[in-house]
């Protein structure tokens, strides 16, 4: 009896625990303050020349990505799932004017750059994703969350927590 | 008569004709430290200090090289883009600093810009000169070697600054001596890269199962509770 209660609580840990880190994949962090902050953010910044790509911010637990990027006019559906390379002293991300980098949860652009000929890789998701290099952006305003999940793992077999490198501190 | 002159040559062949002493290679790599750009306001922030790769790489290079023989050469390949990019962060030349470094330790510097620029070097042709170690410093996973993490990306990589373990293949095993040591110091290796470097490498690979810890300088020690070094 006692045993198989262990087991019960075990099956019962191991499921929250799996269930915890899928949910985590697809909800968005909540960001209640994002509005405020977003005000923070320029209208406008660097280079608007060029195609434009509307994204949208989504801060989602343990992703690297930046959020979902599709070419204008087209269905959000159709969005990929992309990371966004800065370029510090000259372009950096929008959410940075909020103090945190995290600080525009939802918000949509245009994003004017292009797409590396390499992907980037996010650490805790062993997953290779497109990198959009910013050159400039518009703020459009506070979105709606895209549904739909990231892409999970590149690597064949079953999920697996890849956690990140050691805390490096050293002075 | 000829028993003796074939005896003599025999002897002579043995004692007389120098060995030929095989030079073998012992490479030390090192990755390349996060932007404080993209670090300094987290709550655990990596690579507050620019060197920890480069300073255990170091020390080790200092452990090796009373082991092996006088021919032998350490090669140091160091991931040379986060370098640059840190550099110019911190208005310091990090590259000189590590030339510099390379210099001091009788290692030969060898820079590295992506995979496939370290791939080929392990693999150029090789008779005498196979490698006899390879042990990595740098951020990693269980399953990627992260040369560049948190440098061009926000807490990520280019997948040219990785060598995830599905890449593994590519690297020929007649590069390694029978014996080679290997062994990475970063974190997480042992619990999936270990056992997928033994089975494309065909040898063992020393790596922690749980966190390395680089911050108290020289080599880096495991941190995790239950933490242990497997191959």
């Amino acid at each position: 009896m006692k045993i198989s209660s262990f087991i019960l609580v075990l099956v019962a840990l191991c499921g929250s625990a799996f269930s915890c880190i899928a949910e985590e994949a697809q909800k968005p962090v909540p960001a209640p303050e994002t509005t405020q902050k977003a005000k923070d953010i320029p209208h406008e910044m660097g280079d608007r020349t060029g195609p434009v790509w509307i994204g949208i911010r989504t801060v989602l637990d343990r992703r690297s990505g930046w959020g979902w990027i599709k070419k204008e006019g087209q269905d959000w559906n159709q969005a990929r799932w992309c990371m966004l390379e800065e370029k510090p002293g000259v372009i950096k991300a929008p959410g940075r004017y909020t103090g945190n980098p995290d600080g525009d949860q939802l918000m949509t652009y245009r994003l004017y750059g292009n797409f590396e000929n390499f992907q980037g890789y996010e650490p805790d998701f062993d997953v290779f994703i497109p990198i959009f290099r910013l050159k400039g952006f518009e703020v459009i305003g506070p979105g709606e969350p895209v549904r739909k999940d990231p892409p999970t793992l590149s690597s064949s077999g079953p999920p697996r927590y890849a956690e990140r490198g050691a805390n490096l501190i050293r002075h | 008569m000829k028993f003796f002159r074939l005896a003599l040559l025999i002897w002579a062949t043995l004692f007389f004709v120098p060995a030929v002493q095989e030079a073998s290679e012992y490479i030390v790599i090192s990755g390349g430290p996060a932007l404080r750009y993209f670090e300094h306001s987290k709550p655990f922030p990596h690579d507050m200090y620019w060197g920890n790769f480069i300073d255990a790489a170091e020390t080790r290079i200092g452990q090796v090289r009373p082991k092996l023989a006088p021919t032998d050469v350490i090669t140091w390949m160091v991931y040379r883009p986060s370098y640059e990019r840190r550099g110019a962060e911190q208005e310091e030349n990090l590259i000189a600093e590590i030339e510099d470094r390379a210099h001091k330790s009788g290692a030969r510097l060898v820079w590295f810009f992506n995979r496939d620029g370290l791939i080929e070097y392990l693999n150029q042709p090789r008779k005498d000169d196979k490698i006899c170690g390879l042990e990595y410093f740098g951020h990693s996973n269980k399953r990627t070697f992260l040369f560049d993490y948190s440098n061009l990306l926000d807490g990520a990589s280019p997948e040219p600054g990785t060598l995830h373990m599905d890449r593994l293949k590519e690297i020929n095993r007649d590069d390694f001596t029978s014996n080679a040591y290997c062994k990475s110091w970063g974190c997480h290796s042992g619990e999936e890269y270990s056992g997928e470097w033994k089975r494309a490498i065909g040898m063992d690979m020393w790596g922690a199962v749980g966190k390395t810890d680089f911050s108290h300088g020289g080599l880096p020690f495991l941190s995790s509770e239950g933490g242990r070094w497997t191959k």
